[in-house]
């Protein structure tokens, strides 16, 4: 985790932001970037213009049954419901890193690559290992 | 487990470093917003020229994690394929040494693991689903363009999934190519030349191919790309346009994906689907459909046939609502290393239908390929016109990977597929050009040698029914021949039931 929060800071340095809490807290909805994302769905009220879905704008998820699904921040819950649209909110995602666990060590990388490496017949006039 | 940008790019580093007789590393023409070399490895071996190319990408969105690491292993893979003479096998389904020699032999094959390394690094570091690159958005506090929404094809014109606003995910950017990501697919298309294009994303099971903005269409011409309004931040103009597509193209992209499709089921059975981008969603800007715009666009320019991926299944959670995060990036490495399976059978299939047989024979055994214009000509203005005519066309397309390894591992085999290339060349020149008894039963024994040399029950059905119709066609004119071929389905449709069957 500590590794995480270094790397976090890390990039957030980089982009010239403030790192972002896991928590998802202390940001107004307003700003950017969002401290949390939402897995919700949208759904047209009464009398919808036929072409509704093409005004959303929004980041699309797939859904096999067929409902429009997105990923939505805040600001987007806020404008679609301007719109005249109804969101439901089904799961809340913390801006946080992939998780360091799942992301291989530059040592494990190496043992890899070289094990991969070793086992391919070298052809003549490549270089030895 | 997840690779970073720098390791991704050692790969391709390590690779090029010792065996420089079969890959390249090859920088981007352009670097990432943030200043990063973009990195893909050419992958050719053999000497012939010529080739046919194919450019493989992955990471466009960022927090697609899977189908870099894929990429990175299929290199790998296909390398140590080539020169440990091994072949392919990735669960069910196999690959020989024989098919992955001519596979890397005949095409140019470039791999862009990661287009868009900067957002990858900050998925990594501080937001598992951010999508975009990381443009400093002017004018505003907000970051980000989606890549694979920037691209010179409709540009400019909204959809559910494409914005002109830049504080939201699906943002299209300033202007057509302002990002360095994007531009690069098109500055590559511009010098290499690229036949096949294939962008792989998560996540759905899909294989899509375009049009994308709109529902396609294969009778009127004049309602294409060309005369829509762009840059306008509008919804599509007219509403409820349909976008031209050649038959012959559209056949094309439908057969390539189903045998796709097919590939990656027969490795553990999983079942994507193929169908145009549009059925799943509108877009406009994306990468697959510009590059096959590009000769319709302009006519001088090769055509190149795009097609994207969105590898690995949603996954949901016990509410029954889809886990974005863990649909995204799988935690469970078994899970990981499964959809990475699917996702490169999926690939070496469709660089395998990017072969064409004649082709190769007549390059790689003949030396030329004079000629081949006037079967194309039969094919895309004559075969493609009727149902029977798109059977054999599709049945064509299906046997001539199968039999290519067959004909290539056998040397008898090899100089007879020459001589009656030669052969059917000439015939093919003049549509009152009979056929003899004698070229007849060359071409029956032929078909006989090839049927004795498979396993496969698939490829003797189809064989027979190559044979039936070539039974027939003693003493008849090239013109006689191919007008029976266009009216004559039932053999063909018999032996497709009974494929479908098995």
């Amino acid at each position: 985790m500590k590794q995480a929060k270094k790397q976090s800071k890390a990039a957030s340095k980089k982009s010239g932001r403030k790192p972002v809490s896991s928590s998802g807290s202390a940001k107004a909805p307003d700003e950017f970037p969002p401290t949390v994302r939402f897995s919700a769905t949208i759904h047209a009220r009464e009398h919808a213009d036929p072409d509704w879905i093409e005004k959303l704008n929004i980041d699309r998820i797939p859904d096999p049954t067929g409902v429009i699904r997105a990923l939505v921040t805040p600001n987007d819950c806020v404008r679609l419901l301007n719109q005249g649209f109804e969101v439901r909110l089904h799961n809340a995602y913390p801006v946080q890193p992939v998780n360091p666990a799942l992301i291989e060590t530059d040592a494990s990388f190496k043992r890899w690559l070289d094990t991969r490496i070793k086992a391919i017949k070298k052809p003549k006039g490549s270089k030895a290992r | 487990m997840y690779r970073t940008v720098g390791q991704l790019d050692s790969v391709m580093d390590i690779l090029a470093t010792f065996f420089p007789a079969v890959c390249t590393r090859v920088e981007m023409p352009n670097r990432s917003v943030l200043g990063l070399p973009i990195y893909a490895l050419h992958i050719h071996a053999g000497s012939s020229t010529n080739r046919r190319s194919v450019l493989i990408i992955g990471g466009m969105h960022a927090r697609e994690t899977m189908n870099p690491d894929a990429i990175a292993d299929l290199q790998l893979d296909l390398v140590t394929a080539y020169l440990n003479e091994t072949g392919i096998t990735l669960g069910g389904r196999s690959w020989s040494d024989t098919e992955i020699k001519i596979m890397l032999e005949s095409l140019d094959i470039w791999m862009l693991p990661c287009a868009n390394p900067d957002g990858r690094e900050y998925v990594l570091n501080v937001d598992n689903l951010w999508r975009q690159n990381r443009r400093d958005n002017p004018g505003t506090t907000c970051d980000g363009v989606d890549v694979n929404r920037n691209c010179d094809i409709v540009w400019g014109v909204t959809t559910s999934t494409t914005s002109c606003n830049p504080c939201f995910n699906t943002y299209l950017g300033s202007n057509r190519f302002s990002e360095p990501e994007s531009r690069n697919i098109k500055d590559f298309c511009d010098v290499q030349g690229i036949d096949v294009f294939l962008d792989v994303h998560s996540f759905s099971e899909l294989v899509l191919f375009p049009w994308g903005h709109a529902f396609t269409q294969t009778t009127d011409p004049s309602q294409n790309f060309l005369s829509l309004a762009t840059g306008t931040c509008q919804p599509i103009n007219p509403p409820g346009h349909q976008e031209y597509m050649l038959p012959r193209d559209e056949l094309r992209f439908e057969r390539v994906s189903q045998q796709i499709v097919d590939d990656i089921r027969a490795v553990r059975g999983r079942n994507y689907t193929p169908e145009s981008i549009r059925h799943l969603y509108a877009t406009t800007g994306t990468g697959s459909d510009y590059v096959y715009s590009r000769h319709i666009a302009n006519p001088a320019l090769r055509k190149t046939y795009g097609f994207s991926f969105e590898t690995g299944p949603p996954v949901f959670n016990a509410n029954g609502t889809i886990n974005e995060p863990e649909s995204f990036h799988p935690t469970d490495p078994t899970q990981q290393s499964l959809i990475k399976r699917d996702t490169k059978a999926g690939i070496i299939s469709l660089m395998q239908q990017s072969i064409c047989g004649i082709e190769f024979i007549g390059a790689t055994l003949l030396g030329t390929t004079s000629g081949l214009d006037r079967m194309r000509t039969i094919r895309d203005e004559r075969l493609v016109t009727t149902k029977a005519g798109r059977d054999l066309v599709g049945l064509f397309e299906r046997v001539q990977f199968p039999l290519l390894g067959l004909i290539v591992s056998d040397e008898s085999l090899a100089k007879e597929a020459m001589g009656l290339l030669e052969t059917s060349l000439k015939l093919l020149e003049r549509d009152e050009t009979v056929l003899t008894t004698r070229e007849v039963k060359r071409g029956l024994a032929f078909v006989d040698s090839l049927a004795a040399r498979t396993t496969s029950k698939n490829l003797r059905k189809d064989l027979t029914t190559v044979r039936q119709h070539l039974e027939g066609s003693a003493n008849k004119s090239v013109g006689k021949v191919l007008h029976d071929l266009l009216g004559t389905s039932t053999a063909t449709k018999k032996s497709t039931k009974s494929r479908r069957k098995s």
